[in-house]
């Protein structure tokens, strides 16, 4: 009836009937509520005997008599249970009671890895696999996704463009810079336990699954188990409030069945200074069965989200400070604290999803979705005035060469905030006061504009979508060990990217042109507008101005997958062809391109396909070996694809699809006692386009900087243990071991950002430089205790070694400067967790807390980046900038369920 | 028991919720209250002038100066600093962003806490002194927007009009004012007013007619840098700095400039173009009258018009030892087209020895026709003020007496001629010795 659920590390089985002699039975519960669990999976280690509990929790499996079994009972999101049988021939034997209990009762509530921002400031934050939905049962993957997550930990190296999140069947990577970003689905962690992770690209039926895997969640509200669960959380991390709420009906007799969720984060300061969180995350889920045949299911969801967030500094303004968490964002504004960068977003998706059981071997899925909105972030924009960002190379004391001056800004910083910080009021007092006339405003001649021209702002760099997706996908299962797969994902997608002014900040108007383009050009009335179809924009708040495009990307997917499920063995084999078209749209006429900046761009196409194979070897049902081929181009992402998105239309140079090839191979072992996974991968990227925009010192100019033939290899091994102790008592291992490098010494060409001028071409010397932004090495030994007792307590070690942070290209150009990039020192991290839950009168409740970092280590650099401008005759200016693992921080959550 | 405890469980509930969905973060972007600016005493710049004694000083008074920025650096030419002047004197203003005021600003600065030095002779005001990359103490720039308050915006600058002689004799520093009938020394022709390409700044000798000279500079920042300087004669507006005992002149924007006028060698130094000028150099001293187109003719008696002069010749006669009793002898210019202009001017300059009377005379015709024979056309006399009794006689460092400006305008649309006519006598001792030199015609 209900199709068989595929957990992520097993290849599907095809259930596998014989006649046989000999069978157990008996009934699965639910912990919580005594009722039977349904679509648990029983099966004989080591054999194809299998079969599932019915809607009553009960089930028969049938054995062949006169041998010993070890039966494991499973089902995702609940914990596992073994027992072991021995039958004589013949016999039908009624087990005992078996209960399982939900995983969300232990460490489930587990949380959020904090947000991170990288130095790009198109980055928004992004990982490739979360803490929230860590659901996995793979224990490298479990430990990857959170004990590994301190140390932005990237599994096999991969950028999370590499992997693919589906919701509900809607593939939910932002399009243009092809990233997951989990903060348009924050808070609804009660929603998401329904989760299947994979991190390479084994098939799991949604989609073309890429080379770092999907995460797919599903949120069918008929999967969801009835009842209320309130969560209270409370942290020092990024927010110190939580709370969830979530109210599920279950398959209802008249075949409906509804899942509404509700969560609030909220703080005025986390664990970073300023950085207030305020975010409502709202979900709906209906379905309606028709017959066995048919089911509706329409999935609401939308996380509204405001917060300040935390920026990277360099070391001497920690130092100073003696704070490893300084965030140059904020300062005050009337005595209070005000963050000027302020992430929101509000994204609501919609899915209808139509699943058809054609038969009892086929089914179809089908997904319509349609997701639009706004998010962005605020930032200070100004004219003609000093820089206001604190922590700009010249305020600092190494931007001095006296000693007396140095000892003097020294104490500046240490003892005036309106220095160490922004000085909001500062803002204020100069834009109320800064009379200005605009002469000819919006190009009519006599058209004057006289008022306080505000100098600094903030703005809103607003990057609001419009996606449109249908995805379908097929699946038939020959009943003879065959199996096919096969889909179809269409992708309309239009992004709006903009400025809007945010604040005046006691100002009457901003003066929208171009600050670089005025200060080259000094006195040219046309240069200068950044929409010469609106000249002499004055604009106010809420009106857009700086730079206006779209991006229009549409794509068609086509992909198949055939399998074949022998007793000792499995393989898989398929493809995929993807077109991929995209261009942009300039809204303004931009004046330092006039020809070129307004309208559509060429239109940009790409066929792109992938051929993929692999399998297991079962040795025995305890050692399994399984491996995955994989080989295909992908399109370039449009965030790297124009020279300067922002003003014109140009295309990088020598714009091209990148190749990918990939290789793993896993051994498994797995027994009662011991669960363990050695996987070894070797995987390369080649043609990566990257684009960059910076002012460079050297040529006195900014440039935009685009880099091609950008070749990576990544290789290493990845191993994951579980050791049963005792009964109550177990241990885990799991290390990362990679090295991941540049193989290519990229190309580059630097072309002046206000002319399109070619500076100059050359070649990035960095082939054979590691990778930056995540640990190269990563280990983790644990112990947990599981008390009979409903409570549970356990300790964590990590190390880390082989960060390196992100290098600065221009340096690494010429000789002259050449060096390698920055590693960072190895650290060790402790974390522990503790929970204990009840059951009184059928409310269940859960508390638990987590706590990391638990020796406060507060010197730990999990990444940073040297900033793109670099002197050649002062190098110490522009110095690199450090993000640093947060010190002692905990979670503590309280769950009633009833 | 279990109904009220899941009564009681689903209470707590919506109090929560409640009051979750009420509470609020506050993301504290509420305008702050501004405190008033204060401007404390205004006094004169030429007080600040006065009150600094040679060495860097913070002011600690709570005082002000009140003026229009006549200058700021939105063309390059300064950087990151502007020049205010008021009635009694001008400052240069360092200040730690470019822009950050600009030229037609009426502003009010208050200068306590500020400070003051100068930057070999030119006084700065600026922020805290920091000690630069070569090791020398120096003024960083200050927050304008902290320290002044704009009290109107786009007024009209007035720079004080006068000449080379006197801007290099008075203290006008960070004065703005306007030389007339300049121009840039003759090698600089073809040259540029800094090295933009290197970013070089340059100082470029202007003169006057006068051979007086002062300099000016220019950024290589200037987005005027590269552009050629004019090669004519005319006005130049700029800001007074100093540079140890040279004064400087900055100009602001090439609108400034107006320096299209013929140079002075060639006539020039006036506000027009020369349609004529003769300095008769090339005669050589005693040398025959010899310049083409123009006519030098005897219609009585033996002398003619001659060379003579000490470094540069003059046209000269004299009727003494004729011995004739009527020496009448025309010097006559070639055909002037007075037309395309609204105005046109005449002057040149006389010089006499041994007078003996008021015998040359300016004429102009309308209708000779260029024959060689001059008296036989018709010609007006000329209102112009010709060397006389009374005035010095012209030696060799000059003493020639200008004509003034004779105004030809009312034979706009005409071709004419010009003729010097001397009427001398050897027997009546009218024999007065004259020269004329530098004849010119302008026009405007």
């Amino acid at each position: 009836m209900l199709k068989v659920k595929i957990l992520f590390f097993y290849l599907s089985f095809t259930i596998w009937i014989n006649a046989q002699n000999a069978s157990i039975s008996g009934i699965v519960k639910d912990l919580d509520t005594g009722n039977g669990l349904p679509d648990v999976t029983i099966q004989a280690e080591n054999t194809n005997f299998k079969t599932l509990t019915d809607e009553k929790g009960q089930y028969t499996l049938e054995l062949t008599g006169g041998e010993k079994y070890t039966i494991i009972f499973e089902l995702p999101g609940y914990t596992t249970v073994t027992r072991d049988v021995e039958l004589k021939p013949g016999e039908k034997k009624t087990m005992s009671d078996i209960t399982l209990s939900m995983l969300s009762h232990f460490q489930q509530d587990i949380p959020t890895i904090s947000f991170t921002e990288s130095g790009s400031e198109n980055a928004l934050e992004s990982q490739s696999i979360h803490g929230l939905l860590n659901s996995s049962k793979d224990v490298f993957v479990s430990t990857a996704a959170y004990t590994f997550g301190t140390a932005r930990f990237r599994i096999r190296g991969y950028d999370s463009d590499l992997s693919k999140v589906v919701l509900n069947g809607f593939i939910a990577n932002e399009e243009e810079s092809g990233r997951p970003y989990w903060s348009n689905w924050g808070g609804l962690n009660d929603v998401m336990r329904n989760t299947v992770i994979t991190t390479d690209p084994s098939p799991q039926g949604e989609i073309y699954e890429p080379l770092g895997g999907v995460t797919n969640i599903i949120t069918r509200a008929s999967e969801y188990r009835p009842g209320t669960k309130v969560v209270y959380s409370n942290s020092n991390r990024t927010y110190r409030n939580r709370l969830m709420m979530t109210y599920s009906t279950g398959l209802l007799k008249n075949n409906w069945a509804f899942t509404f969720s509700y969560s609030r984060r909220w703080s005025d300061e986390g664990y970073v200074e300023a950085t207030f969180y305020d975010a409502n995350s709202f979900f709906a889920s209906i379905e309606k069965k028709f017959g066995n045949k048919h089911s509706l299911n329409f999935t609401f969801l939308d996380a509204i989200y405001e917060r300040g967030v935390g920026g990277a500094s360099v070391q001497e303004v920690y130092d100073i400070l003696d704070d490893n968490y300084y965030n140059p964002y904020w300062g005050y504004q009337g005595g209070e604290k005000r963050n000027s960068r302020v992430r929101s977003s509000n994204k609501p998706l919609f899915t209808l999803n139509h699943l058809w059981n054609i038969s009892e071997n086929t089914t179809l899925k089908s997904t319509v979705g349609y997701w639009f909105g706004k998010s962005g972030y605020t930032a200070l924009n100004w004219q003609d005035v000093a820089d206001p960002r604190p922590d700009y190379y010249r305020y600092l004391p190494s931007y001095y060469t006296d000693p007396a001056d140095k000892e003097r800004i020294t104490e500046l910083w240490q003892t005036d905030p309106s220095y160490s910080h922004i000085n909001w009021d500062h803002f204020y007092y100069t834009n109320s006061k800064n009379l200005y006339t605009v002469e000819d405003a919006y190009g009519i001649e006599g058209n004057n504009v006289t008022g306080n021209r505000s100098k600094y702002i903030v703005e809103d760099r607003r990057n609001d979508i419009s996606q449109f997706q249908f995805n379908s996908n097929f699946e038939h299962d020959f009943n003879s060990g065959y199996q096919i797969n096969a889909g179809l994902n269409v992708d309309i997608y239009r992004g709006e990217s903009f400025n809007e002014v945010d604040d005046l900040l006691g100002g009457d108007y901003w003066f929208d042109i171009d600050k670089f383009a005025d200060r080259d050009f000094p006195g040219n009335t046309d240069v200068i507008q950044n929409d010469l179809n609106n000249p002499n924009n004055v604009v106010y708040e809420g009106d857009k101005f700086g730079h206006y495009y779209r991006s229009w990307i549409r794509n068609g997917d086509l992909w198949a997958i055939g399998k074949y499920d022998a007793d000792k063995f499995s393989l898989y084999f398929g493809g995929n062809i993807k077109y991929t078209v995209f261009w942009r749209q300039g809204m303004f006429r931009k004046g330092l391109f006039p020809d070129n900046s307004y309208g559509d761009s060429e239109k940009q196409e790409f066929t792109t396909f992938g051929i993929k194979a692999g399998g297991e070897y079962r040795i025995t049902g305890r050692h399994i070996i399984n491996t995955n081929l994989s080989y295909g181009t992908r399109p370039p992402l449009f965030r790297n694809s124009f020279v300067s998105p922002r003003t014109r239309n140009d295309v990088v140079p020598g714009l091209t699809d990148e190749t990918y090839y990939s290789a793993d191979l896993s051994y498994n072992y797995r027994s009662p006692s011991l669960t363990a996974r050695v996987t070894g991968y070797y995987t390369r990227l080649n043609d990566q386009v990257h684009n960059m925009n910076f002012y460079h010192e050297d040529l006195n100019t900014f440039v935009n900087y685009s880099m091609t033939g950008i070749d990576k290899e990544y290789k290493g091994f990845e191993i994951g243990a579980s050791y049963k102790l005792t009964a109550t008592i177990s241990a885990n291992m799991a290390a990362g071991i990679g090295r991941y490098l540049y193989k290519s010494d990229p190309k580059v060409i630097i072309t002046q950002d206000n002319n399109q001028q070619v500076l100059e071409t050359g070649e990035v010397y960095a082939y054979n430089f590691r990778l930056p932004g995540t640990p190269l090495t990563a280990v983790s030994l644990g112990l947990k205790y599981n008390s009979p007792k409903y409570w549970w307590v356990g300790v964590n070690g990590s190390y880390f070694d082989d960060i390196y942070i992100d290098f600065n290209p221009v340096p690494r150009s010429t000789y002259l400067y050449w060096s390698e990039p920055q590693k960072q020192d190895g650290a060790f991290i402790l974390d522990a967790f503790i929970g204990k839950s009840w059951r009184i009168h059928g409310t269940y409740i859960s508390l638990s807390g987590n706590f990391s970092n638990i020796t406060n280590n507060t010197d730990f650099v999990t990444g940073g980046y040297e900033q793109l401008r670099f002197n050649p005759l002062r190098q110490d200016l522009h110095q690199p900038k450090y993000y640093y693992a947060y010190g002692f921080n905990y979670f503590v959550n309280l769950s009633v369920s009833f | 028991m279990k109904k009220t405890y899941n009564i009681y469980i689903k209470l707590i509930t919506v109090v929560a919720f409640i009051t979750v969905m009420t509470g609020c973060v506050d993301k504290n972007d509420t305008p702050p209250d501004l405190p008033p600016f204060t401007p404390g005493t205004i006094v004169p710049i030429s007080e600040i002038h006065e009150m600094y004694g040679g060495e860097m000083m913070q002011i600690t008074d709570n005082i002000s100066i009140a003026g229009t920025i006549v200058m700021d650096d939105a063309q390059g030419n300064l950087y990151k600093e502007v020049v205010i002047q008021d009635t009694s004197s001008g400052l240069f203003i360092l200040l730690d962003t470019s822009k950050g005021l600009l030229q037609g600003d009426s502003v009010v600065i208050n200068c306590k806490g500020l400070y003051l030095d100068d930057y070999n002779g030119l006084l700065q005001l600026g922020g805290v002194p920091y000690t630069d990359l070569s090791g020398n103490k120096r003024l960083s720039g200050f927050n304008a927007d902290d320290k002044s308050k704009k009290y109107a915006i786009n007024l009209e600058t007035h720079p004080k009009v006068m000449s080379i002689e006197e801007l290099n004799a008075g203290d006008y520093q960070g004065q703005l004012v306007k030389l007339e009938h300049v121009e840039f020394i003759k090698t600089l022709i073809g040259r540029t007013y800094a090295d933009a390409e290197n970013l070089q700044a340059m100082n470029r000798p202007l003169v006057d007619c006068g051979g007086n000279t002062t300099i000016v500079r220019t950024s290589g920042y200037a987005y005027f840098a590269d552009s050629l300087l004019p090669t004519g004669n005319g006005s130049i507006i700029g800001v007074v700095s100093v540079y140890r005992d040279t004064k400087q002149l900055l100009i602001r924007h090439l609108r400034d400039v107006n320096m299209n006028y013929t140079r002075c060698e060639d006539g020039g130094g006036v506000d027009g173009d020369v349609l004529i000028f003769e300095n008769f150099n090339n005669l050589g001293r005693y040398g025959d009258f010899d310049i083409p187109g123009w006519l030098a003719v005897a219609e009585t008696g033996s002398k003619n018009w001659y060379g003579d002069g000490y470094d540069g010749t003059t046209a000269e006669i004299s009727a003494y030892n004729s011995g004739d009793d009527s020496n009448i002898a025309w010097m006559v210019t070639p055909a002037i087209e007075l037309s395309g202009y609204d105005n046109y001017i005449m002057d040149f300059l006389t010089g006499y020895k041994y007078w003996k009377g008021d015998i040359l005379d300016v004429l102009i015709s309308t209708d000779y026709n260029g024959n060689g024979e001059p008296w036989t056309a018709t010609w007006t006399k000329l209102e112009a003020r010709i060397a006389t009794e009374g005035d010095p006689t012209y030696d060799q460092t000059g003493g020639y007496i200008s004509s003034g400006e004779i105004d030809l305008s009312a034979y706009n649309g005409s071709s004419v001629y010009i003729a010097f006519r001397y009427n001398g006598s050897g027997n009546d001792g009218l024999t007065t010795k004259y020269r004329v030199d530098n004849f010119r015609v302008y026009a405007n």
